[in-house]
């Protein structure tokens, strides 16, 4: 009975979620006869597949037999088992992509003062810090790409643009972030340096320091200090920066909470509008403080993971592919000891990817392991998933995506017990097989440039069912549904700014944001952007 | 029969058919079997019909769908968001950017046949920018001073200021000169219900409760689909029981309570549509009481708008004219969306001369009554939240009057001509640009309340004109400030805003506003 209540409580929000109003009972109905309608799985085409565009029941079996879906319906009580840990509801929150609610109860279970004997505690968290670090490892990547995309725009419309004191030095240091280490720029306007002051010359030439410094530490020399004259909240966030990226955790635990995310590390002042009273500034957000964060939650998700007997050698292989370098001795050396076996599957339960192999290639970007996507690349030869990238393409890799869908919801069910088909069906563990699938491939079209088609793959993998558990306070008022994990949200908003949709873009960057101040500099670029297409155009309002 | 007359009784008439639709559809649909695939049609729900297919009128979002897929422009938004050629062929620009010459595709036609010429476009700009004919859009067209013909198939638009990005600017709807004696053209011109177009599709009849549309034979871009039916049906849940039977492919917004059952089905997919909207509480201030930014103020705090909006479903709270997502909105700690404080709001109304007499609000020894309005197109949800307004406005002391329904005609007439009304409830939708200029400056084609502010005027101005992006925001977060003071409305929220498409409808893209511009690609998995 214990053991079925502790499953039930996994499910309850989904069935809470499911059973609303009265009203919508018929058009469940309806939804439902017309997915029933569709019989064989290319749900709702009602078109057939070409040969080698689906999966046979049998094969789906095997390939997804070593999943933690697999094992977790084929074992429910393992589920039960982790649940009733201690800190166990914490993996509740984490389904639901409520890493706050979900940290505040596996810190509750006070793994790190009893590491011996808490480690599905000790996964969780390791795991939450993982969610977080690759979030803030895409915020960096895409801040970056999107301060050098202002920074572009403000270089080729310079003529209708005001220039501040330090708007080449920021330039500079913008455009060095994504490699293109270009001469200095022009020093700014004629005007723009009789009107500056000398606080501004000061940080103008601690910021071109800055840069020299980084030009030379990226050329192999050791690194020099620190500029003095940076401002100082500014000098203390490189500061963390650079005892994370050396593993002096005690030094950037120190630092971390006088960091102030969420503010600028820059202001440049753009002048003023007498008239109406008001002054205008340009901002600057480094991408080094992200990366910084990141780095910081990979290295407590080291501490808390890495030492376990079970899911420690994933959890460690994730923190050294993404750590941008080896990771240094003073983060591994934190590793707490190992708590007793576990399964390996902790280290995936309910996240993104599906097994060992496909984890690898998760967090390798496929240079490791094996992704899902290839593996039913090699299993749907008909099927463009690997290299389609038209809208014929995508048009078939949905269909197919549907049909597989549906199979391996069967694969899922099939030669287990009730309660293990009622987890698998209620978690949709299906669902989140074929997500997968269309997300693994979303990356490579991004990373290809065809933010189009990556578009309406991520479109369709998006679960965009409010998070009814937890979560950040906008969960149910905003577009984002922390259902989906923080990275691929956050790929989507890349792909609609890449496809010339940043208000799209803002729409997901500006609610995470609320929740993760470290990306207020990325929603603030996105803004500068979607602000430039609007120049001087009047634009069309209608009633709804 | 007065020409006037006629496009009220259509909607009317065309709403009683669709709630008594609504009855019988509970009967209908349990008894038929699924549809099954696509044949050569698309069909999709509205909660409102298009009340006109004008576009010079065009001032609903039902509408511009509409008009998405009946007329082209001589640029519009391609799939990468800039301006893709469409009537237009190829231009030049003059080098003090102060001037564009359009060379125009050669041979298109009219759905009639005519030939789509320079002259079209003429008589298009001189339309939109004569008063006469009403545009609610006439302040897009302010920066072309002038436009002549100079071929058949080419034409120069003279500038206001140099223009160094005008093709966005080109977006509105070309019309057919020759079915107009006059570019003063009046709301209930017969083109209203029978346009000839110039996009993908041309009107093939008009029924009580729908629009048929079928493949426009001189089409531009020509569309997948051979016919497309748009129905209204006001209630959601009527919407979504047609999408999932498969008697419609689209419902344009779910609501948050449906989209578990929609995201459920794997029937449909649900895309974000990105078509900025809020609702706003306007107050009229014409109105001798509510012309008092004290008296405004009190509703504002009267209210408990968290109380009116779980009613709906969930949403977002906003202090002002954006939604939080946006550049333009001002985020600023001290901008905080009001909460429900009644103490504070009886303070205000007391302050402002009003007194409570018996627990009702008075005014030199009179009752203080307002009326209030909604808008048909905000559908069941609309009728809630008014009731919920009235509700805690009465018990806050203020005498409202049960709200009443409007539908577009009757909303056109008395809300925006007459301006007879105390409270309305609606909301506004935007494009990528949230132009606010028509809705608060003092002279805005759409600034129905009356507001009048002169800092907000000498602000909207700056940020029309305004070429630097950091600027401009800055210009715009002030005036959200100063509106956020003024509440020329009380702004009430901002809703998640998804569209769901049967999975048998492929190559879908639905752009951010402009929903059916990409339309003409789209396709029935079913078609070869």
């Amino acid at each position: 009975m214990e053991r079925r209540s502790s499953v039930a409580r996994l499910l309850s929000p989904i069935r809470l979620a499911a059973g609303l109003l009265l009203a919508s009972t018929l058009s469940l109905t309806a939804l439902t006869q017309g997915c029933a309608g569709d019989g064989d799985g290319a749900a709702g085409s009602g078109t057939a597949l070409p040969a080698g565009a689906s999966l046979d029941l049998e094969l789906a079996m095997q390939l997804l037999s070593q999943s933690w879906m697999a094992q977790a319906a084929a074992d429910p009580s393992k589920v039960t088992e982790l649940i009733d840990s201690p800190g166990g509801e914490g993996w509740l929150r984490l389904f639901h992509g409520d890493l706050q609610g979900a940290e505040e109860l596996f810190v509750a279970a006070s793994p790190t003062t009893d590491p011996a004997s808490k480690g599905a505690a000790r996964a969780g968290q390791s795991r939450v810090h993982l969610a977080h670090a690759r979030a803030l490892l895409a915020t960096a990547e895409i801040q970056a790409e999107a301060a050098a995309a202002l920074v572009r725009y403000r270089g080729e419309h310079r003529d209708q643009v005001r220039q501040g004191p330090l708007d080449a030095a920021l330039a500079r240091l913008v455009l060095q972030a994504v490699g293109d280490d270009s001469p200095a720029s022009p020093s700014g306007s004629a005007a723009s340096a009789a009107a500056e002051g000398a606080s501004a010359a000061a940080t103008k030439a601690a910021l071109n320091a800055l840069y020299d410094l980084r030009r030379a530490t990226a050329a192999g020399s050791p690194p020099g200090p620190l500029p003095a004259a940076l401002p100082a909240l500014y000098r203390s966030r490189l500061e963390f920066a650079r005892a994370i990226a050396a593993g002096d955790v005690k030094r950037a635990f120190e630092l971390v909470t006088e960091l102030e995310p969420g503010s600028p590390d820059v202001v440049d002042s753009l002048g003023q509008d007498d008239e109406v009273a008001l002054k205008f500034e340009a901002l600057y957000f480094d991408p080094a403080l992200p990366l910084a964060a990141a780095r910081y939650h990979l290295a407590q998700a080291w501490m808390l993971g890495a030492g376990l007997d079970g899911p420690g050698e994933a959890i460690a292989m994730a923190i050294q592919s993404s750590w941008g370098g080896p990771v240094p001795e003073g983060v591994r050396s934190r590793a707490l000891p190992s708590a007793g076996p576990q399964p390996a599957w902790h280290a995936m339960f309910l996240g993104p990817a599906l097994d060992r192999s496909d984890w690898d290639a998760y967090w390798t970007g496929g240079s490791s392991g094996t992704s899902f996507l290839s593996i039913v690349q090699d299993q749907m030869p008909a099927v463009p998933w690997l290299d389609g990238s038209t809208a014929a393409d995508v048009d078939l890799m949905l269909r197919a995506a549907a049909g597989l869908e549906v199979t391996l919801r069967a694969a899922l069910v099939q030669s287990v017990g009730s309660e293990g088909a009622s987890l698998s069906q209620d978690l949709g563990f299906h669902a989140t097989a074929v997500d997968r699938l269309l997300r693994t491939r979303l990356r490579s079209l991004r990373a290809a440039g065809s933010a189009l088609a990556a578009k309406r793959l991520a479109e369709r993998s998006l679960d965009s069912e409010p998070t009814r558990l937890g979560g950040a306070r906008s969960s149910a008022s905003t577009r984002v549904s922390y259902r989906n994990d923080r990275a691929f949200l956050l790929d989507l908003a890349y792909c609609l700014w890449q496809s010339g949709q940043v208000d799209g873009a803002l729409s997901y960057v500006h609610p995470l944001s609320e929740e993760q101040p470290h990306l207020r500099g990325l929603a603030y670029y996105l803004g500068q952007l979607d602000a430039a297409r609007t120049i001087r155009i009047q634009g069309k309002t209608n009633a709804l | 029969m007065d020409e006037r007359t006629e496009p009220m009784s259509m909607a009317m008439a065309s709403r009683c058919c669709g709630r008594l639709w609504a009855l019988g559809f509970v009967v209908l649909v349990l008894s038929l079997p699924a549809r099954g695939a696509l044949s050569g049609g698309f069909e999709y729900s509205e909660d409102e019909l298009a009340y006109t297919l004008n576009p010079l009128h065009e001032s609903s979002m039902a509408e511009t769908r509409l008009n998405e897929l009946l007329f082209e422009s001589l640029w519009g938004p391609g799939y990468e968001g800039t301006a893709e050629p469409r009537l237009a062929d190829a231009y030049e620009m003059s080098d003090d950017e102060m001037g564009i010459t359009i060379f125009l595709r050669e041979n298109l036609k009219w759905s009639d046949g005519e030939p789509i010429t320079a002259e079209d476009v003429v008589f298009t700009i001189q339309a939109y920018q004569n008063p006469r004919s009403q545009s609610p859009d006439r302040s897009r067209l302010a920066f072309i001073k002038a436009a002549s013909a100079t071929g058949l198939y080419s034409l120069r638009v003279e500038f206001n200021e140099p223009e160094p990005n005008p093709l966005e600017k080109f977006y509105f709807k070309v019309l057919p000169g020759h079915r107009f004696d006059g570019t003063g053209v009046e709301p209930t011109h017969p083109f209203w219900s029978d346009p000839t177009t110039s996009g993908p599709y041309r009107i093939v009849s008009r029924e009580l409760g729908s629009w048929t549309l079928e493949r426009n034979p001189n089409a531009l871009r020509p569309p997948k689909f051979d016919q497309v039916k748009v129905r209204e049906m006001p209630d959601k849940n009527q919407q979504v029981s047609s999408l999932g039977y498969g008697y419609t492919q689209a419902v344009i917004n779910v609501p948050a309570q449906y989209l578990p059952e929609v995201e459920r089905s794997r029937t449909a997919d649900l895309i974000p549509y990105q078509n900025k909207s809020w609702w706003y509480l306007g107050m009229n201030h014409k109105h001798p009481q509510l012309k008092k930014e004290g008296l405004r103020n009190a509703l504002a705090r009267a209210l408990d708008l968290d109380e009116a909006l779980a009613l709906i479903g969930e949403g977002y709270r906003i202090s002002g004219p954006f939604v939080p997502s946006s550049k333009f909105y001002n985020h600023s700690a001290s901008l905080r969306v009001l909460d429900s404080d009644t103490a504070e709001a009886a303070a205000r109304m007391e302050a402002v001369g009003f007194v409570l007499i018996d627990g009702v609000w008075n005014w030199k020894g009179k009752p203080v009554t307002l009326r209030l309005f909604y808008r048909s197109g905000l559908g069941d949800q609309g009728q809630t939240v008014a009731l919920n307004l009235q509700s805690q406005l009465r018990r806050f002391g203020i005498e409202v009057s049960a709200p009443v329904a409007m539908d577009k005609a009757v909303w056109k007439e008395r809300v925006f001509a007459e301006r007879d009304f105390d409270l309305v409830l609606d909301s506004w939708s935007f494009d990528k640009n949230e132009n606010i200029y028509d809705l608060f400056h003092s002279k805005g084609t759409q600034n129905f309340v009356s507001y009048s502010n002169k800092d907000v005027d000498s602000l909207l101005a700056r940020a029309i004109r305004e070429t630097d992006p950091a600027v401009k925001v800055s210009y715009l977060r002030e005036v959200h400030r100063l509106l956020a003071q003024d509440l020329p409305y009380v702004f009430c929220w901002t809703l998640r805003s998804y569209t769901a498409l049967r999975r048998e409808v492929e190559s879908v893209f639905v752009q951010p506003f402009y929903y059916f511009s990409q339309f003409p690609d789209w396709r029935s998995a079913a078609q070869p």
